[in-house]
This record gives C-alpha cells, structure tokens and sequence, in this order.
C-alpha cells in the first residue's frame, strides 16, 4: 500500500499540469499555463454546454427518459477512446522503465497506481458528459428517489469497463506497434479504425435502424403546421430511441439503471470492480515482463555511403517537417481525423443523398436552408485539427537547429505553413472529386464547395501557427503534451468552435443570397488569414524560449 | 573574426545573465571560454550564434553584424550545443544531409567531407541508422561532422568534449588545430582546464555574467602558474 501510494502520488502530482504551474519561475511559461487553464475551461463548459443543449433538444422531443442511457454509452466511449490514445504513454510507457526497474518495488503497485489514474480520468469525462445530461434528464422526467442516488454510482462505473478494454487493447496495440518497421503508419491506421469503427458500430449493431428517422412517414402525414410538424418530429425521434434501445444491449442496461434498476446498478458495478481488480492483478504481476517485452527494437543495417543530391533550403525545411511529422503516430492521428472524416462525409454524402433527406424532411418548423451550409460544413470538419498548431512547439529541444541555421525567420514560418497545405491538399482534393460525383454537376453551392474547404484549411492553418507562435511549448517529455495539452492547440480549436458561426448563419440566409453571402464570409476569412500571416511572418523567432 | 562589444542579456523576471561582455576573437585564433556552471557561458555562446536575442551590445561575425544580417552571419559560423538535441526522428545521414542543404554545400563537396569525417569518428556505419538509437558520444560526433560540413569561418561550441571516447576528443582537438590553421576561429566553453591550457592561444573567464580577465594565455595565465591555479583564484575571489 505504501508502494501503491507513492507511485499514486507521482502519478497524480503533475496531473493537469498543476505542479509545473505552481513551481515555474519563467513568467512566459506561467502566462502559457493559465492560458492553457482558461482554454481548457472554456472549451469544457462548451462540450458541457452542447451536451445540455443536445439533451434539452432530445427532452423537447419527448425523448427524455433516453437520456441516461444515451449518454451513458457516449460517455464510455469517450474514455475508451480517450484511453486508446494516452494508455501507451501512460501505462507503457518507455520513459521511465528502467528507473522503475532499478527500484525496490513490485510490478503491482506500479500496474494498480497508473490504471488507478487512468480510471480517474475516466470518471472525470464521465463527470463531464453525464451531469449536464442527467440534469437536464431530472428536470423533465422527475424520476424517482432511487434514480437521483444512482448518478453518482453510474458516473463511478461508466468508465470501468472502457477502462479494461484500454489495458488489454494497448498491450495488444504496443506489443504489434513495437514489431512493426513501420510504427506510426500503423498507429495512424490504428486510430482511424478505432475513430471509424466507434462511428460505424453503433449502426451496423442496430442493424441500421438507428438512422431510420421516419421522416417521410411525417411528410406523408401531412403535417403542415408547426405544432403538428414538432409532434411528429417528437414521435419519430421517440421511435427511433425505443428501436435503438432495444437493439444494443449496453444501452438497455445503462437505460434500465437510470430508472432505478438498482439490481442491474449493484450486479453492473460488482462485475466492473471485479474485472478491474482482475485487470489490475493480471497486468500488475507480470508488469516488468509485459512491459519488457512491449519495448520497440530496432536492427541496425551497416550504412555505406552512397551517392548524395543537393537541394533547396526551403525543400529541406519542408522536408524536414514532413519527417517530422509522419515520425509521430500521436501527432498525425491527433491532426489527420477530421480530414479522414471529410472523406468518409463526401462518401456517407453518396449513400444518402442530402438533397433527397432535404426533400424527404419538408419544410422546417423556421425558414432554413441546411444544404447551403453543406460547403462550411466540410470545411470546418477537415480543418478542425490543426497541425500548425504544434508545429513550433514540436521542436522542442531542437529548437537551437533552426534558429543557429543560415535560413530566414520567415522561411522557417512558411515551411511550417507549406507543409500543413501540403498534408492537406490530397484529402481536399478526393473530398471534392468524390463531391463532384455524389452531388452532380448541377448542385447549385458547386462553386462555395470548391471554395469553402479550400478557404477553411488556409485559415486554420494560418490561425494554428499564429496561436502556436504565441504560446510556444518547448519543453515537453511526450509529444502528447504538446498535441494534446497545450494552450495553443486549445485555442485554435476555440477558433475552430467559433468557425461555427458562419456555417450556422448560412442556414438562416435566404436561398438566393447564399451564394453571395457565402463568398462574403470566404472573403473574409482568407483576409484574416492574410492579416494574421503577414503578422506571423513578424515574429522574432531568436526571443522564444 | 568575432567582435563582441558591451553585450548584456539578462533573462526576463530574474537576475541572471551577461553584462557588459566585450572581446575579439581573430582568425586562427583558439579561444577558450571559461567560467563556473551558471556564469553565462552558455548565454554568450548562444547569443553569438543568433539563437538568443540580447538587450543591448552588437556582435558582428567576420564583419556582419548578427542582428542586421542574421542569414549573412550564420552562414559563416557552426555551432556545437553543450547536449546535442537533434532530430531524433532523422537517420544519420538524413541530418547531415538536411544540414549541408540548408548551408548550400555541393553533392560532390558533402559527400567528400561526410565520408571524411564519418570515417574519421568511425560512424559511418550507423549512418543509415534512426538518431533516436545513437548513443550520447554518437550524437556529439555526428553534431561535429555538421558543423564542419561547410568548412566555417568562426566555429563556436559549448563543451565539445562531453560524452566523447578519449579517441575522438584526440581527433577532435586534431580537426580544430588543422581548421585554425586554414584560417578558421575557434571559440568554445570548457570545464578542462587541462586541454584549454594546451590546445589554446587564447583565454576568458567568466563570472557572474561578467568577463573577469581574458587575453593571450600566456599573458592570462601568467609564468609558472597553472590555468586550473588561476581559475581557482579568480572564481573563488570575494566568496
């Protein structure tokens, strides 16, 4: 136990950057810290904020009591995924092995301390997503007694089982990663599966009945007024739930809790605490082994000198960047999502054919115009992540090569710029030939579609560096910290919530301004990013540390 | 070659830094830099090399001023860090390579010189191999082999001798007397006082942000006494 609470202790000391926070003494690194806290508190209050806004809208449609069930699962699969990504730097990982291994103390206490903390990450997204849920689940359902007792105990066990997945996921995942001569392309793959299959699951376990929203059976009907349109807008939702519910047995479970099920809360949470412990016991005794074994190895090839060729410096930047980048499976995975995303949208766009779905769904409770939206939308999700945002702090301890170079400060900022349009510009490319195929030539945002995404990923890649310019990051231990948990990246993704804006003011312009209004706003936006790159450009690089 | 004059850099919410450091270093010169840990060595070295900034002073490199021309002046010198941090994510060769582009050396002029120098450290081999599995006395040669990759005019390192066998800091001390004499400069920071006092022409100490003597190392040191009796003197002065 002493064991468990010292290593504990390590483990939580940092957590959050809290204790790097409380003990720096540069004044730079401190302003970066608290921006990075007030970033996080903003986009936090933000997911919590949708996921009340989420819950309220499926409350007004009578759909409250599926709430609980609904989110519950949502929950889980946030800390899965969340786990997925962090449990190889975490539980795994490399840094401190030998350290550990050379001290008196046993693979358990290590196994139990750092899945303990895994787990309380856990709890806090579960925190997150289900207390704005839950609340807004009380106030129009009024359960009874036992339900309000049983949201605590539900937040408690919500993470346990993604929690045991992640473990032995990530030892198998490390283990096959550490064999492979291509790690990050394979980690890369890994997290795109995981992103796809957490999309796809849901609908191929429900059998697909999941999105079968019967829209034209409320079309059909006749519903013309906007009463009779939100009852059967209320009505098809409700069905679709009940269908869902009954079709995933995890969600019958969560479901059944929420109502007060207090059996199925006391057989759930047992069964977790047991799987845990069991984990925790599993992993724990043979920690140094798995550990050992999930070690990368690398074979060394006798290197003759061969022929060399000569090439531009800015080449040579870019190059190096690229190197970089693909040599960082958190970095690329972290980045390339939403971009995968917007392909995988361009074809789910061929399967369902909006305009159809458009059709199908009528006229609107309020005069809206969703398809005008459509080329925003595509821009916001490839340009959601961006990787210029940590392209500077990146550097790291490397960052006297560049700065002791013979090269322009700005050319060192282009590079960066460069690359990101580079890793962008095939996915753009394949969304829009998909798009050109899908949507038919006739389509009439054709030329905002072009322009939209096009539009979204200079900006975002402009916006990231700018952000990253000004809340450097240098010294890290993990890559993570830098992609995952830094005052940069928050910010831009606050810049990419507030890329919403437009997207969701176009649903409002009347039809035949929309084109005007969304070259308008396009306009606009390329102008801050060329404001925003010629102040970039302006950056003393030789005065960040 | 390298003309410092009243530089003065103190980092931002402390104390701590460089005041008012002048001093030239000519051509063929070896210039030993030396001082306790924390006395600003590393701050001056960095602060010639354009890799920090400083709050007032000029330094000019072979006649160009490193603020004014920064590109001009970095094209002229090679640094060496005291921990050679390095794309870990590049092969050997990919960094040298990278280096030797970025300072516009010819295909036929780095294939010359890397095969060289590589064979010279005996690293050729591991070449082709992930820097990230190099050791660290790995690291700290290949940085040497980039740094002399253009043949610079004014070559600045920061405890060059760290991590390496007693093989290659022979060589190295080798490859520095035979660039001083193709009429390169040298100016480092040390903690071996040994070799500074027979590998140098030229010597400054430094405490406490400030230079406190430096000059010919014959005239520094003065007769029958040694640098290390010297330094001695000097830093524990007025504790």
């Amino acid at each position: 136990m002493r064991e468990f609470s010292a290593l504990f202790r390590a483990e939580m000391l940092n957590c959050f950057g809290k204790n790097v926070y409380r003990h720096t003494k540069d004044p730079a690194d401190r302003k970066r810290r608290k921006m990075l806290r007030v970033t996080v508190i903003v986009l936090l209050a933000l997911a919590a904020g949708y996921i009340g806004g989420a819950s309220y809208a499926l409350a007004g449609f009578g759909a409250a009591r599926y709430i609980p069930m609904l989110y519950s699962v949502s929950a889980a699969a946030i800390v899965l995924l969340f786990g997925l990504i962090t449990v190889r730097g975490n539980l795994y990982r490399e840094k401190d092995r030998e350290l550990l291994a050379a001290m008196p103390v046993r693979g358990l206490p290590i196994a139990a301390a750092r899945i303990a903390r895994l787990y309380l990450y856990g709890v806090f997204i579960a925190a997150l997503v289900l207390v704005p849920a839950y609340g807004v689940y009380f106030a129009f359902e009024r359960p009874g007694a036992i339900s309000y007792l049983c949201t605590l105990p539900v937040i408690l066990t919500v993470p346990v089982l993604p929690v045991v997945l992640t473990v032995w996921i990530g030892i198998a995942v490390t283990a096959i990663l550490a064999r492979m001569r291509h790690k990050v392309l394979a980690e890369v793959a890994i997290a795109i599966l995981v992103v796809v299959g957490m999309l796809v699951l849901p609908v191929i376990l429900s059998g697909g009945k999941m999105s079968s929203l019967p829209f034209a059976d409320m079309t059909e009907a006749g519903a013309k007024t906007r009463a009779e349109m939100n009852e059967a807008m209320a009505k098809a939702v409700s069905e679709a739930m009940q269908k869902t519910e009954s079709s995933i047995p995890a969600l019958k479970t969560w479901g059944g809790i929420a109502r007060g099920n207090l059996a199925g809360l006391l057989l759930f949470g047992l069964g977790s605490v047991a799987l845990l412990s069991l984990t925790v016991l599993a992993v724990g005794f043979r920690f140094f082994a798995i550990t050992a074994k999930l070690a990368p190895t690398a074979v060394h090839r006798e290197y003759r000198m061969e022929r060399l060729a000569s090439r531009s410096s800015m080449t040579a930047l870019v190059s190096k960047e690229a190197k970089r980048y693909f040599s960082c499976g958190i970095y690329v995975s972290n980045t390339i999502i939403g971009a995968v995303l917007t392909v995988a949208l361009a074809v789910a766009f061929g399967f369902f054919e909006p305009a159809k779905l458009v059709e199908k769904v009528g006229k609107l409770p309020v005069e809206l115009h969703p398809e005008s939206a459509v080329p925003f939308l595509f821009g916001i999700v490839i340009s959601t992540m961006s990787i210029t945002s940590s392209a500077v702090s990146m550097e790291g301890k490397n960052w006297w090569i560049v700065k002791s170079l013979p090269v322009r400060e700005r050319d060192i900022i282009n590079a960066k710029l460069l690359f990101s349009l580079l890793v962008w510009a095939p996915f753009y490319l394949a969304t829009e030939i998909i798009l050109w195929f899908t949507l038919g030539a006739g389509f009439a945002g054709r030329q905002l579609l072009l322009a939209a995404p096009a539009a979204y990923i200079v900006f975002s890649s402009v916006w990231g560096l700018f952000c990253n310019l000004h809340f450097p990051k240098f010294r890290w231990e993990t890559p993570t910290e830098v992609v995952k948990q830094s005052a940069a990246v928050g910010l831009t993704m606050l810049g990419a919530v507030a890329a919403v804006i437009p997207a969701a003011a176009m649903c409002i312009v009347p039809k035949a301004y929309a084109h005007i209004t969304g070259f308008a706003v396009l306009t606009l936006l390329l102008a801050a990013a060329w404001l925003l790159h010629r102040k970039n450009l302006g950056t003393a690089l030789t005065d960040m540390n | 070659m390298l003309v410092i004059k009243n530089l003065t850099k103190i980092y931002k919410g402390t104390d701590k830094g460089i005041t008012d450091i002048s001093l030239r270093v000519e051509k063929g010169d070896i210039y030993a830099f030396i001082g306790h840990n924390g006395a600003g060595k590393t701050t001056l070295l960095k602060a010639v090399t354009g890799i920090h900034g400083f709050d007032a002073g000029t330094v000019e490199i072979d006649g160009i001023d490193i603020r004014k021309q920064p590109v001009a002046a970095k094209q002229r010198i090679a640094y060496v860090p005291d921990n050679p941090d390095i794309y870990e994510f590049m092969t050997g060769i990919q960094y040298l390579n990278f280096v030797a582009d970025i300072f516009g050396v010819s295909a036929a002029e780095r294939e010359e010189r890397i095969g060289t120098y590589a064979d010279l450290f005996e690293i050729t081999g591991s070449l082709g191999d992930l820097i990230s599995g190099y050791s660290h006395g790995m690291k700290q040669k290949l940085v040497l082999i980039s740094a002399l990759l253009h043949e610079p005019k004014l070559l600045i390192m920061d405890e060059p001798f760290v991590g390496l066998d007693p093989k290659a800091a022979y060589l190295l001390k080798d490859c520095m007397r035979k660039l001083t004499e193709q009429g390169s400069a040298i100016f480092f920071s040390t903690h071996v006082l040994d070799v500074a006092e027979k590998l140098c022409n030229k010597v400054a100490i430094i405490k406490e942000g400030r230079l406190i003597a430096d000059g010919l190392m014959g005239e520094v040191v003065g007769d029958g006494e040694s640098l290390e009796s010297l330094f001695m003197e000097t830093v524990t002065e007025g504790e």
